[in-house]
């Protein structure tokens, strides 16, 4: 994210996590949602540097996570109840590994992260709980798992191993 | 069209002011809702756009210019006529609030300090 132009590639990693929110939201608000990401987190950069990045970007994943949860709410039906629960099924799981990842990123530069890490885990576990999670992420994005009959139940499945998987690792500890 | 339901958010009404003001886009509404809540509201791009949605279904907003075909899309929103109308009853159900706060004593003392 830091060195070269991190506006766009920022930018690009913040247009895959809109991917999953609700259509009617994702193909309507999607690009100007992306738009406003980008000039904030150009503004920040300019003011704060790799403090103002890591600010946004963690400002901006709870934004996400919480809109998230408003915009499948919107577009709840009873019709759409499975969709509803596998979102935010998925929504959890991925909140989770965004926030691994996150973490993970931020350890050599962060003296309380490095202690947290070093007090209560271990690295190993960081990668085990960030991997998957960062795969489930990547999947998420492919188009055939966002289309078709069996939307409803691969996206379930793949929240609920999601979860499982990274909360069975933030209790082991390694 | 969407209706209203119910009083409108935070986000929604902070949305509607910003924009009776004069026609703008997302990330200028981000900074004008922190600076007109006094620092206190603070939405991101995804509580903006899903409130924005929410209006624009209802017909309190609108689309001012279409996206382009390529690059930059800076899209900018506009109140609508039955917006100023549902922010000013909104606005006017508040003030009623805050008079029958203030007939009742609990505006006294320092801004932000509740005796």
């Amino acid at each position: 994210m830091i060195g070269g132009p991190p506006a766009p590639r920022s930018r690009r990693l913040y247009r895959l996590l809109l991917g999953l929110y609700p259509p009617a939201l994702r193909d309507g608000f999607a690009d100007v949602q992306a738009d406003a990401f980008e000039d904030w987190l150009s503004e920040a950069r300019a003011r704060q540097g790799l403090a103002g990045v890591a600010g946004v970007w963690g400002q901006a994943a709870l934004d996400w996570s919480w809109s998230m949860l408003l915009a499948y709410r919107d577009a709840a039906s009873p019709a759409g109840a499975a969709q509803l629960i596998s979102g935010l099924l998925l929504a959890l799981a991925l909140a989770l590994g965004m926030w691994s990842l996150i973490g993970a990123s931020m350890l050599g530069h962060v003296a309380w992260a490095t202690d947290f890490v070093e007090t209560h885990t271990t690295p190993n576990t960081w990668m085990a709980l960030g991997a998957p999670c960062a795969a489930l992420v990547l999947a998420a994005m492919v188009n055939p798992w966002r289309s078709g009959r069996l939307t409803p139940l691969l996206k379930l499945s793949a929240a609920v191993c999601g979860s499982a998987w990274s909360l069975a690792v933030l209790t082991w500890r390694g | 069209m969407a209706p209203v339901r119910g009083p409108l958010g935070h986000v929604e009404l902070q949305i509607l002011v910003n924009l009776a003001a004069g026609p703008s886009h997302g990330y200028e509404l981000m900074r004008a809702i922190g600076v007109s809540s006094g620092g206190r509201l603070k939405a991101g791009p995804g509580t903006l756009y899903v409130a924005m949605k929410r209006l624009v279904d209802a017909g309190l907003a609108e689309e001012l210019s279409p996206p382009q075909a390529t690059g930059r899309q800076r899209r900018t929103y506009a109140i609508t006529s039955r917006g100023h109308a549902v922010m000013r009853e909104e606005l006017a159900r508040l003030r009623d609030i805050v008079d029958h706060a203030a007939a009742a004593g609990w505006l006294e003392g320092p801004r932000g300090a509740i005796p």
